[in-house]
């Protein structure tokens, strides 16, 4: 079985009487360390299926396994140990929290696992460093650059080694060479440490960082493709 | 933990002025709770004590049934030895025997109902402020002197001084008519207390004594205690120092009267060696209290021996039992003196045997065998010695039976007074017989009056219930101030949860998305709430703490409602009085407001959905 696996996701939005379709049926797979882009115009669905696969939001209908636990049959507090332990997320607008310094929020997630204080302050500060944020340890979100920022975003995402990174739109508010070195560095994440990584994206410098490419219309997988 | 509490606390700093707003809210709260609530203990408290010290004091002793029927004749009969088994008590700080009675106070200009007390001149000090009261003249010197201390508002109205002398006219322990005494005004008193200042006079226990005829009788012991939550133990240690403080008493029941027909009748004895009752008066005014008694009468009987010089000349010489009665209680109790037989021409004849014989002293009733052994009749004078003293009355009729039925010994009826006064110089009797109500039960009636002889020990919230009872509706007012005033600080700190919380939605979605369970989501909101709770109490402390501080180096001088104070009790300067218990009070309910405020809050946050949460901008 795959590392990730959805089968028919739907997911459909009532609003008044007016129901939207986001996702119409999505079989997909992904395997253990794979580096992938969900492309798309916006409204295609893809913040809808990755808050899905992530465990933030429930389909209307299908199942989804992330290596070989179905997500779907868990309960809410569930899928709040899920996301601790087995995903890490990437969010468009950074969204680290404000009254955290760098450091502590990357530690948090090391707090919410119960990590002892040694090892946590350990791992979170030579990664820090490694992404190249050793200046900024103690620094608030706010005294920092919006890529500053997105890096201590990644580094919170994977610091626990999560299987599975979730990245909506991550390169969206920065400018090109900063979106250039933040892909960079998560290959190279990707590669080093075998972390499997899914972005959404309508960024092409994202798609060309990507090893495998995967079209979302209409709520639908209309092109899946692997690049060389 | 320590992160969640990190967080919050970093939390109240965004948002400075809206935490520093409902913080100094709270912190004038708790300000205005604990210096609200100190003013009104200082009042209680200043009240109790005031009370306490002008007169109450912590506990007091009596016989029981004083404190609801307060009369001078219901008293302790051997005050010397009670006293001395409660010398020594644990935590006792003072003891002062009182003796108590009514009197009538006659000024040259008018006249006017009084409480005379009789102190102990050394020990009162120590359970009393009455020294301190005095506000012009002084305090008693020496026990012999015939001086009064008089309170402020009663020599005003007798229109009286320092120096001036009043008249008394009061009852004594024995006699049924008034004494009169008069007393110089050594000094005026002012306790604060409108009721002590309009009643009491106060006079040495020694010339009390004397004149109310109370030797080794008191009517109450004050005691105050070293520390008002030692009360319970002194009192405990005093119950115990006083168990069961009776005299040797036995009750007999007698079924039948004079004439052998059914009657229900007690007859009280002492047993042991020495068989006469002391001051039977006081266990008649305490047997009185009870409602199945309707009449009492104390009998004295004394070997005595009787002679007669007859008309002639000669003399006859009887050995008789001479017995003391009053005579209307005796006739009410036994009839014996319906059946007393006069000379058709006797001073008796016609009236009221009983009635008449109360009023006229100097006679003897004879049984007809002494009468007959003595060759005495009606009108005839006998001698009746007891070896070293004499007494002669005028035989007024004769007997055919005594109190105990038909018999041979006899005897002569006299007057119980005349004859203590005589041959004993102390009242006694040597039994006592209560005629008890039809239908009585005659046994549970005798043991109840002999438990009614026995000493009760009472503190003053007993003793004056209203007193402890205003204390308790003080307490009660501050728990609904406090309640008013933290609804109040319930909804600043709710709303300020709300809007904090409603400002973070996204970032609390966040918190979720990476894994913060709901739980800890909730526990954050209520600990940031209990933070701004713990800082405003804080502040509150620390105001309180240096108003109270101000307050208690110079008072709070409320001269300007001197009247009205001194009408509770109070005086003009009051000095803040806070307890453990009023700021665990305070603390304790800020914190559950603050828990309280911040559930509703705390419950949206735990609830957010986190896709919604993260459309949020």
């Amino acid at each position: 079985m795959a590392h990730l696996q959805t089968q028919g996701i739907t997911k459909i939005y009532q609003e008044n009487d007016v129901a939207t379709n986001a996702l119409a049926g999505v079989d997909f797979k992904m395997d253990k360390g794979e580096f992938t882009a969900l492309f798309g115009p916006s409204g295609s669905g893809k913040t809808t299926l990755l808050n899905i696969i992530g465990g933030l939001d429930r389909p209307s209908n299908g199942k989804l396994w992330l290596s070989d636990q179905e997500i779907t049959a868990l309960s809410d507090s569930q899928l709040s140990r899920l996301r601790l332990f087995k995903v890490g997320f990437v969010f468009q607008a950074y969204n680290l929290i404000p009254v955290l310094t760098a450091l502590e929020n990357v530690e948090y997630i090391l707090i919410l696992q119960r990590v002892n204080k040694k090892e946590r302050r350990e791992r979170s500060i030579k990664l820090l460093e490694k992404l190249g944020l050793g200046q900024l340890i103690n620094k608030k979100p706010t005294e920092m650059s919006g890529g500053q920022q997105q890096r201590v975003a990644v580094a919170r995402a994977i610091v626990h080694l999560p299987e599975l990174v979730l990245a909506d739109e991550p390169t969206a508010n920065l400018d090109s060479k900063t979106a250039h070195e933040l892909m960079d560095m998560m290959a190279k994440l990707n590669e080093e440490k075998g972390i499997t990584f899914l972005f959404s994206t309508h960024d092409p410098m994202v798609m060309e960082h990507s090893r495998r490419l995967v079209e979302l219309r209409d709520g639908k997988i209309t092109n899946d493709q692997i690049r060389n | 933990m320590k992160e969640f509490v990190k967080i919050a606390w970093r939390n109240l700093g965004r948002n400075l002025r809206r935490t520093l707003i409902i913080t100094i809210a709270i912190a004038l709260g708790v300000w205005g709770v604990l210096v609200t609530i100190a003013v009104y203990n200082s009042m209680a408290f200043q009240m109790v004590d005031n009370f306490i010290y002008a007169s109450l004091g912590h506990v007091q002793i009596h016989i029981k049934g004083y404190t609801k029927n307060p009369g001078l004749r219901l008293c302790m009969t051997d005050a010397g030895e009670i006293l001395q088994k409660i010398k020594g008590a644990s935590h006792m700080a003072g003891y002062a025997p009182r003796i108590y009675g009514f009197a009538l106070a006659q000024s040259p200009r008018t006249s006017q109902g009084v409480m005379i007390v009789g102190i102990d001149i050394a020990k009162e000090p120590t359970v009393s402020r009455i020294k301190k009261f005095i506000k012009s003249g002084s305090y008693f010197t020496s026990d012999d002197e015939p001086v009064v201390l008089v309170g402020k508002d009663l020599a005003h109205k007798l229109k009286v001084g320092e120096g001036d002398k009043l008249s008394f006219f009061m009852q004594s322990f024995q006699s049924e008519e008034d004494v009169v005494e008069s007393f110089r005004i050594k000094g005026i008193f002012s306790s604060g207390i409108t009721e002590l200042d309009k009643m009491m006079v106060y006079l040495p226990i020694k010339q009390a004594e004397k004149i109310m005829e109370m030797q080794d009788r008191v009517n109450e012991i004050a005691i105050t205690v070293d520390d008002e939550k030692n009360l319970e133990l002194l009192k405990a240690d005093l119950k115990q120092r006083l168990p069961e403080q009776k005299p040797d008493l036995r009750v007999e029941e007698l079924k039948t009267d004079l004439d052998g027909k059914p009657v229900s009748l007690l007859k009280i004895t002492k047993s042991g060696q020495d068989k006469m009752i002391l001051a039977p008066e006081a266990f008649g005014e305490s047997f009185k209290l009870n409602g199945n008694v309707s009449m009492i009468s104390n009998r004295l009987f004394l070997p005595m021996a009787a002679l007669h010089k007859n008309r002639l000349g000669k003399d006859s010489y009887l050995d008789l039992e001479l017995i003391g009665v009053e005579p209307v209680n005796e006739n009410r109790v036994s009839g014996i003196f319906d059946r007393v037989q006069i000379p058709s021409d006797s001073w008796l004849q016609g009236a009221e045997m009983d009635k008449e014989l109360e009023a006229n002293k100097g006679w003897v009733v004879l049984s007809e065998s002494a009468a007959q052994a003595l060759n005495a009749v009606p009108g005839d004078t006998v001698r009746l010695d007891s070896g070293d003293k004499v007494l002669s009355l005028q035989v007024a009729g004769t007997l055919k039976q005594g109190l105990d039925g038909p018999g041979e010994k006899p005897f002569a009826l006299m007057f119980r007074q005349d004859m203590w006064r005589t041959f004993i110089s102390q009242s006694a009797a040597s039994e006592v017989v209560l005629r008890l109500k039809e239908n009585s039960d005659a046994r549970k009636t005798g043991e109840e009056l002999l438990a009614g002889l026995s000493l009760e020990v009472k503190d003053w919230k007993e003793l004056w219930p209203v007193l402890a009872q205003m204390t308790s509706i003080m307490d009660y007012t501050n728990y609904v101030l406090l309640l008013c005033i933290y609804i109040i600080i319930a909804f600043g700190i709710a709303n300020t949860m709300i809007m904090s919380v409603f400002e973070r939605v996204r970032e609390l979605g966040i918190l979720k998305a990476i894994g913060t369970s709901p739980r800890q989501l909730f526990g954050m909101v209520i600990m940031e709430s209990v933070m701004l709770a713990m800082i405003g109490m804080a502040l509150g402390g620390l105001a309180s703490a240096i108003t109270l501080w101000v307050w208690d180096r110079n008072g709070l001088d409320l001269s300007m409602f001197e009247a009205g104070l001194a009408a509770y009790g109070l005086p003009t300067v009051l000095y803040p009085v806070l307890t453990l218990k009023n700021i665990l009070t305070a603390v304790i309910m800020a914190f559950g407001i603050a828990v309280l405020s911040a559930i509703y809050p705390a419950i949206r946050a735990s609830r957010l959905l986190v896709v919604q949460a993260l459309r949020r901008i």
